[in-house]
Parts: C-alpha cells; structure tokens; sequence
C-alpha cells in the first residue's frame, strides 16, 4: 500500500473533533441544498465542482508512488507546558483561507458523492495542496 | 454500527484542524526514480521560489510558538522508506534547491540482505514500479544514512511497515522501540520523529502511544498532523 492508499484509511478522529464534527453536521444538510449567491461574490455551487473536478482529473494521471505529493499538516503541540502562550494566537490568514475552501470542497464533493466515503477527504486535500503549491503560497486562490 | 467516521464527520474534523491549527506544508515522496530527476529538478525549483526549509528545531519552535520565523512558510520534504534514489536522486536535488530532507526509514528494509529487498518490499507495501538497479540494492545503506543526518533529518517510519494497531503488544515493542534501538546503534542517537503506517495521529490508540513516548520520539507525524509529545528541547 503507498502513501496514497494510506491516506484513504487513516484513524478515528479526537473526541472534540467528533463533537465539533456534530456541530457542523447539524448545518451540512441546510447548506447542502443552499443555492450559492452571485450577488455575494462567492463562486457558484457548480463553479467549484467543476474545479474540482477539473483538478481531480489533472491529478489522477499521475504515478502516485513515484510523484511529490503536496499536502497541508496542522500542527498541534501535546505537551502540558505554561511556559508559553498557546500557539493558536498566531493563527494566521491561511487558517481562515484553507478551512473555508475545505468547506467549500468538501460540501462539492458531497453533492458529486453523495455516497461519499470517510477517507475522501485525502483527496479533496491534495488538490487545494496542488492548487496551493502550484501558486506559491496563494492560499486565497484555493 | 460502524465505528468508523463518516466523511461529513471527518472532513468536519479536518476543517477544524486547519481553522484552529498553525499549519505547515509538506510534500511526500516515495520512490524517486533516476527517470524523473529533471522533473524533481522543476518541482523543486519551483517549491523555492515561494518556501523555505524546516529541520527539526524549526518545528519544535513552530509547534511551541505557532510563530515562524524565516521569511518564507516553511515546506518539509518528505521522502519515505529508505529507498536508495532517495540518496542516488532526490537528495542532490534537495540541497541544491535549499531544502532539509525528512527521511522517513523502514529500518528492516535496510537491515534486508541485498538479495532479500525486493521481495520485502513487495511483501511490506513498498512500492516498486521502477526497478532502476541492476545490482538489485534498492533501500538505503547505514552509511548512506549516517551521510543524510549530517544536514537532514532521519525519522522512524517502523520495522516493517505494518499497521500496528492490529499488532499485539510484543510484536508492536519491535516496530517502535526496537527500530529506535536501531538508529540508536547505527545513528549514534536516537531519531525524533515517527510516523508509521496508514499515519495513525498521537491519541488515536493508547498502547501505540505509550510505546512511541516510551521509545523518546519527539513528533507524531501522521496523515494530516505534526504533533509535539515530548517537551525536551535540544
């Protein structure tokens, strides 16, 4: 199995996520069926997935095993420690930026699968990566 | 019922993560192949223009502080297995473009008689579509890997890259602690980092846990997170 395949089946999630997690599933249904508005300046509903789609298609001609696979790692520091302030003061606008395209994929991706399996995600991941990477730090074109 | 999170409840829980999180960049390579250094060469190039290396130090600091100090993000180039084009390819192609390589290591494919590492890769997951090496030397060498960890970083990536949860506890003792025994002997220190198969995050299996903090291991990298889970600072 390679890393690819991997990423298809990692663990289960942290307990706060998962209550987190139900927060915001309570909300998908409504924003499922949520018609996207011009007037707001944000991309229509078939404009991201035809994006995505567009990115998926690029990406699946690739070797996996043989290609640099871009990806984004939150950081978290475990350690019980006083002697600093919590690292989330110095969030950032990429914080803002990549979870809200996350969003926006993900719900895509939902109404494209609506069949959508758990380890997907990796794969809506590596495209805001590509899209990312290929842009040089331009995460407000994700 | 499944224990298993539905998408809509992991990408929830990811979202979460990259609106909370300090987050870092990474790129993962495999298996680099001599056939594909000049496309490497373009990546890597181009990955330089807009980030700026990491070592281990700079991420202990980042994950301490969630601050980043060069004035480019930082990007971890991360090679897993121990193949040997990692060292015969990708390595000259990481220095010469400003990067630290992270080299992931399957320590029983290095410790397998020449003869013996395909056939362990093919039986371990380790993927082998280009067999470039007429000699069939395909994992890296002890030496190779004492050359790397002059300037980059070497992490664990288990014994024999199996999925541990599913092993019982002596047999998991070997993939985490025996294999930092092994750096340990062939390194002259022990390795920060560990990541094993299917990346597993900290806190997700507790007999996995304590043996990764009672082996010494710094950071957890997993599918979609580094995790600091030692405080000793060099």
């Amino acid at each position: 199995m390679n890393r690819r395949k991997a990423l298809a089946t990692i663990g289960l999630t942290a307990f706060s996520g998962v209550a987190w997690s139900l927060t915001r599933l309570r909300l998908l249904p409504a924003k499922l069926k949520q018609a996207s508005s011009p007037a707001t300046g944000t991309p229509s509903n078939q404009a991201i997935e035809d994006r995505l789609r567009r990115d998926l298609a690029s990406r699946s001609q690739r070797i996996n095993s043989e290609e640099g696979i871009a990806m984004f790692l939150a950081c978290e520091d475990l350690v019980p420690d006083t002697s600093h302030e919590p690292a989330k003061v110095a969030l950032t606008a990429m914080n803002t930026s990549l979870a809200s395209a996350f969003e926006r994929n993900a719900d895509a991706w939902q109404r494209m699968h609506p069949d959508a399996q758990y380890g997907d995600v990796a794969q809506i991941v590596e495209v805001l990566a590509y899209r990312d990477f290929t842009n040089g730090e331009a995460a407000e074109g994700l | 019922m499944s224990d298993t999170p539905t998408f809509a409840e992991h990408a929830a829980e990811l979202e979460r993560l990259y609106a909370t999180r300090p987050l870092i960049r990474a790129v993962n390579f495999h298996s680099t192949s001599r056939a594909k250094a000049d496309q490497y060469d373009r990546e890597l190039a181009h990955y330089s223009e807009s980030f700026s290396s990491v070592n281990q130090d700079e991420l202990d600091d980042y994950l301490v502080t969630g601050k980043w100090h060069k004035p480019k993000p930082g990007l971890i180039i991360s090679i897993y297995e121990g193949y040997r084009n990692g060292y015969d390819v990708l390595l000259p192609l990481v220095e010469k473009h400003g990067f630290v390589g992270w080299f992931f290591v399957i320590t029983g494919f290095i410790n397998a008689p020449v003869k013996d590492q395909l056939p362990f890769a093919l039986s371990h997951d380790i993927d082998m579509l280009t067999r470039e090496y007429p000699d069939g030397r395909y994992a890296l060498t002890w030496d190779e890997l004492r050359i790397i960890d002059r300037k980059h970083v070497i992490a664990c990536h288990s014994r024999s890259h199996t999925e541990l949860a599913l092993l019982p506890r002596a047999e998991r003792e070997e993939e985490i602690i025996g294999s930092q025994q092994e750096f340990k002997k062939h390194l002259g220190h022990p390795v920060r980092t560990f990541v094993s198969l299917l990346g597993p995050a900290y806190g997700q299996d507790k007999l996995t846990d304590e043996l990764v903090a009672k082996a010494g291991y710094d950071f957890v990298v997993s599918n979609f997170r580094i995790q600091r889970i030692h405080a000793e600072r060099t």
